[in-house]
């Protein structure tokens, strides 16, 4: 049961993770964080004695029992890693464009410097983008 | 005329003489013969006390040949003297109806046998009446009666006894002395029926009954056992020369012997006695044996024996009296209301000086007044009588009895003790006493864990308090429900209980702190009670192995959190939708500032870089 239990938990938390990653790549950073914030949210408002139980349930116990890992360390591992992961890809991005626009001298003027500008646009431009680049793969 | 006046008159005669006949048969039970009185052993002046007469020895005279001057008495005034000695005249009568026998004569006694002229009743009836026809015979126990003819001179009866054989003819009235142990009365001859009736009598024999009266159980050293001896003669005719002799190996009779001269049958006669018993310094029974010897007529011996038994005290005596007296004082101590005053009384009956060591053990709640302990040394005189009284007061109320007082004495050696008798009142004393427990459900509980502890406070005594107390809980454990102060009053023998909910905060070893109960009496005087200090080991939940929950259903029991899974989470935690969902939000902000700092911080500085460069 146990092993099961801790299957189930990994399928979970990883299809979890992939779909954030996906959101990330295919569409925006900002609409990544909200998923990775929102969807435990969510779970907890829709079924929060599952979620809970979920959570809590204990997958193992480290240093003689000392410090028992619950569903819900996993989760904060998980969100702790993809925040850092969103937040640097941001950032790096931003820096990179801004180094770009330095070697060239030329300051755009009528382009906002704001690092996050050019993931401003709508969830629906992101999915068209995510689907051309899939369209272009196959 | 006259003869017809004589005529009534000689058949009231004849009837009278009819009816005075069986009167005149008893005749033949009794004998006038020589009664054996008794054998005595006199020294000079003693005397030998007969029926109506009283011989004393004057003088002994061993010369040549023994003799002895005695004198007679009758009704004790002086009759006569005379001398008699071993040899030839041995023996001396007097007045026709006292032999006096002298046995031997020694230097300092003569030793006598009395008989006395006397009709006295010998026969007693063997085989009652019997009618008997020619040819009857009758059977006793060693001889055996024939009626074998009848003729004019009257009966022939034959009677075979001892192995001979008698035949003589006997008429109405008739009697014969066969031998002295078988005599035969023919009571009537009826000749027209040929009928004869016969009765047999043989010599009666006196028997001896002895018993002991008035006896006391147990006296005190320095009286006498004093008693009666009821010795009744039991038997058919009378005894004669009745000697008691009474013997005691623990003490001194008074009267060693004692003499009687006849006891007829079916009478009694009572024999003062009188022992002086030994000092002992234990109690003991003592025995004393008193012997009666008696003859009959013919000096046949006949004894008896009778035991009587007393208890003695020893001559230390100890006696231990308790009164209990009210506390009449303007400050009285809190608890009780009465003390007690004890006297002990010692006496020494010996005629010796005797130390005596006296203890006297107090129940352990009482405290003796002026005193470091109960044991004294006394040194009790010859017949003195000493008393010890001291005062003890008890610490608590309640029923109380005492024990006996013990005193120890040492007499040639070796050691000696007696009790006073045990005292069997038991003394109540009113007052004020309080007792306070502590407990918990449980001494054993895990961290965050709840258990009860239980005050129970008791008024023991007769009378109403004023009580209070309020519980100080420890750092290691938080208050959570129930009654951990109280103020009020404990009626008398109310037991009153209060309890209250702690939680487990901190694992550890613990004692909790007493709970002190303040009292205040009627009189206003202020005390405390304390209770003891339980114990209580309470252990970290997150060590226990799994299997204690499981198997003791310990998670629901408690509503505690241990996180484990459930198939039914909720009744494990209580933990609603919003606080889940604020606690995941919380998290997730926490993370995101952790994170976002480094990359915020470049971000400034890149931005105030280029800032400066343009």
């Amino acid at each position: 049961m146990e092993i099961l239990a801790f299957i189930g938990s990994a399928m979970l938390f990883t299809l979890f993770a992939a779909f954030v990653l996906f959101v990330l790549i295919n569409m925006s950073s900002r609409l990544a964080l909200f998923i990775l914030f929102l969807t435990p949210l969510f779970f907890i408002f829709l079924l929060p004695g599952t979620s809970i139980a979920f959570l809590s349930y204990r997958q193992m116990l480290l240093a003689n029992g000392l410090v028992p890992i619950n569903n819900f360390h996993i989760l904060l591992m998980l969100w702790s890693s993809l925040i850092g992961i969103i937040l640097y890809t941001d950032f790096l991005t931003w820096y990179l464009a801004k180094g770009a626009k330095m070697k060239t001298g030329t300051a755009n003027k009528g382009k906002s410097t704001e690092p996050f500008a050019d993931h401003l646009k709508n969830a629906s431009s992101a999915i068209k983008k995510a689907k051309n680049t899939l369209l272009k793969r196959n | 005329m006259p003869t017809k006046k004589l005529l009534p008159l000689l058949s009231l005669i004849c009837i009278l003489l009819i009816l005075i006949a069986p009167a005149s048969a008893y005749g033949i039970r009794e004998e006038d013969i020589w009664i054996f009185q008794g054998s005595y052993e006199l020294g000079i002046g003693e005397r030998a006390y007969l029926e109506g007469a009283t011989i004393k020895v004057h003088e002994i005279s061993t010369d040549n040949e023994p003799s002895a001057t005695l004198l007679i008495y009758t009704n004790a005034i002086f009759k006569e003297a005379f001398q008699v000695d071993a040899g030839l005249n041995n023996e001396y009568i007097y007045g026709g109806e006292l032999r006096i026998y002298a046995i031997a004569i020694s230097q300092d006694k003569v030793f006598l046998e009395i008989y006395k002229q006397k009709t006295e009743l010998v026969w007693i009836t063997d085989i009652p009446k019997t009618s008997f026809k020619i040819g009857d015979t009758l059977t006793g126990n060693d001889y055996k009666i024939s009626f074998t003819a009848i003729n004019e001179d009257g009966a022939v009866i034959a009677v075979e006894h001892n192995g001979n054989n008698i035949e003589g003819t006997y008429k109405t009235g008739d009697h014969q002395k066969l031998s002295d142990e078988l005599m035969i009365n023919v009571v009537y001859l009826n000749t027209n029926t040929k009928e004869v009736f016969i009765e047999t009598l043989r010599p009666g024999s006196p028997d001896i009954k002895i018993e002991v009266a008035n006896i006391h159980n147990s006296y005190d050293p320095d009286e006498s056992i004093e008693y009666e001896l009821m010795v009744t003669n039991n038997g058919t005719i009378p005894l004669h020369g009745i000697i008691i002799t009474t013997e005691c190996d623990d003490g001194k009779v008074e009267e060693t012997t004692q003499q009687h001269s006849i006891l007829e049958p079916g009478k009694q006669k009572k024999f003062q006695i009188r022992v002086k018993p030994d000092i002992e310094p234990v109690d003991r029974n003592t025995r004393m044996i008193s012997k009666v010897q008696g003859y009959d007529y013919r000096g046949n011996e006949y004894t008896g024996e009778a035991t009587a038994q007393a208890n003695v005290k020893p001559y230390i005596s100890i006696e231990k009296e308790v009164y209990s007296i009210e506390k009449t004082s303007e400050k009285p101590e809190f608890g009780t209301q009465q003390y007690f005053h004890i006297i002990i009384t010692l006496k020494n009956k010996a005629s010796f000086q005797t130390a005596v060591t006296v203890t006297d053990e107090l129940h352990a709640s009482f405290i003796p007044k002026d005193l470091e302990n109960t044991e004294w040394t006394v040194v009790l005189d010859a017949g003195a009588t000493k008393t010890i009284e001291y005062f003890a007061s008890p610490a608590e109320p309640g029923d109380f009895t005492f024990m006996p007082a013990e005193v120890v004495w040492k007499d040639g050696g070796e050691t000696y003790s007696l009790e006073s008798e045990e005292i069997i009142q038991t003394f109540r004393v009113s007052g004020s006493k309080v007792i306070v427990e502590k407990e918990v459900s449980s001494s054993y509980m895990l961290v965050g864990e709840e258990i009860v502890i239980n005050i129970r406070i008791i008024n023991e005594g007769d009378k109403s308090l004023e009580a209070s107390f309020m519980e100080s809980i420890p750092d290691e454990l938080t208050y959570v429900e129930g009654k951990d102060s109280w103020k009020g009053t404990l009626e008398t023998y109310q037991v009153r209980e209060f309890s209250y909910v702690v939680r487990a905060e901190r694992a550890g070893e613990y004692y909790l702190p007493e709970t002190e109960l303040s009292i205040t009496d009627e009189n206003g005087i202020k005390k405390n009670s304390v209770s003891g200090t339980p114990f209580l080991y309470i252990d970290d939940a997150l060590v226990v192995d799994d299997s204690y929950f499981e198997d003791n259903s310990y998670i629901e029991a408690n509503d505690v959190f241990y996180e484990t899974y459930d198939e039914n989470p909720t009744t494990q935690s209580q933990i609603t939708r919003f606080e889940a969902a604020g606690f995941l939000a919380s998290s997730f902000t926490t993370l995101f500032l952790l994170i976002a700092i480094v990359p915020a911080f470049i971000y400034l500085y890149i931005i105030r870089v280029y800032k400066k460069e343009t």
